[in-house]
């Protein structure tokens, strides 16, 4: 027996999409093991649409931020946002702790089994640097310098199905009313049997 | 007796969008790769743009697109526990192939980066 990973890009480019995708398993696999999840961000929207507006206001507005001939009065985001921005600065000051940013909700199903056997949500931290003190203005926590090490969630669900059916649903762009363009990888971990033994890897 | 020895071995990224490929040797009187770590002189290129396919005596233990930010440890994480724990491999052949890709993500702008791979191993003392 060995491990195999195998890996499925889910492609998110509107606000709120519903992606449904398709894990094939290969007919030596035993069992899943573990579920990991990863992504990256393609592109940022220019603009965060519409208040007051009828319309789809991700898609309402152009580059600069303003849309022509639409129903409702379109307004650039600097200004939606500017109070807001005020607002959150405010609360950030009087508390220590940031809101984690929600990406999407991913949800797994194996065709031999009834419900689903995974759910998770796909989140940033972003409170990796609360309670360290070595930070000052010129050094702060990112991700990639205070990340925990990367291990799977464990879940064991028999190979016996040849497909795992998957659902990401985005809510980046849903929360933020705009188009976010991300990919997701999703990680399969597998248990698979060797066909013939090369190594010794456990 | 075996000893415990880290191995490195570096790639440069010269261009936004490209693999890179290379291929290592191992020293004959390695007798175990038990982890992998994976890191950069600018971590944050590495972990937001990087993806990456290992193998080690021609088997595949990381396929194409398994991103750099997974097998990548912060300083969260205590030094003795930071390699991805890989078991007990047979180094075989002693050929590790590291194919390397960059990709475009908006929060990182490309400049050239080095990548370096660490191999955590047990060595054959050869004074036994």
């Amino acid at each position: 027996m060995r491990e195999q990973v195998l890996i499925t890009q889910v492609k998110i480019t509107k606000a709120g999409q519903v992606n449904h995708f398709q894990v094939r398993l290969p007919k030596n696999s035993i069992r899943i093991i573990g579920i990991e999840l990863g992504g990256r961000l393609i592109k940022k929207p220019k603009t965060d649409g519409t208040v007051g507006g009828t319309g789809n206001g991700a898609e309402a507005g152009t580059g600069n931020g303003t849309a022509e001939g639409t129903a409702g009065e379109v307004i650039p985001r600097e200004q939606v946002f500017e109070k807001q921005m005020q607002r959150e600065e405010i609360i950030r000051s009087l508390f220590p702790f940031k809101r984690i940013i929600l990406i999407g909700e991913l949800k797994l199903q194996s065709c031999e089994q009834a419900n689903i056997f995974f759910a998770s949500h796909f989140q940033l931290d972003e409170n990796l640097g609360a309670g360290d003190y070595s930070q000052n203005q010129y050094w702060k926590a990112n991700l990639f310098t205070h990340q925990i090490k990367a291990e799977e969630d464990i879940v064991i669900v028999d190979g016996d199905s040849t497909i795992i059916a998957g659902i990401f649903k985005d809510r980046l762009g849903e929360l933020n009313k705009s188009d976010f363009e991300y990919i997701v990888n999703v990680y399969v971990w597998l248990e698979i049997q060797e066909e013939k033994t090369k190594g010794d890897k456990s | 007796m075996l000893k415990p020895v880290k191995k490195r071995f570096d790639i440069s990224i010269a261009e936004a969008n490209k693999s890179v490929n290379k291929t290592f040797e191992l020293d004959k009187n390695i007798k175990a790769v038990k982890g992998v770590l994976i890191t950069s002189d600018k971590d944050d290129l590495l972990y937001f743009r990087g993806t990456q396919k290992i193998e080690i005596n021609k088997e595949e233990f990381f396929p194409e697109n398994y991103e750099s930010k997974l097998l990548m440890s912060g300083v969260n994480v205590a030094p003795k526990q930071r390699y991805y724990d890989l078991g007990n491999v047979n180094p075989g052949n002693g050929l590790v192939k590291l194919t390397f890709t960059d990709t475009d993500d908006v929060r990182t702008p490309f400049v050239p980066y080095r990548v370096s791979l660490y191999l955590d191993c047990e060595m054959e003392d050869e004074l036994s």
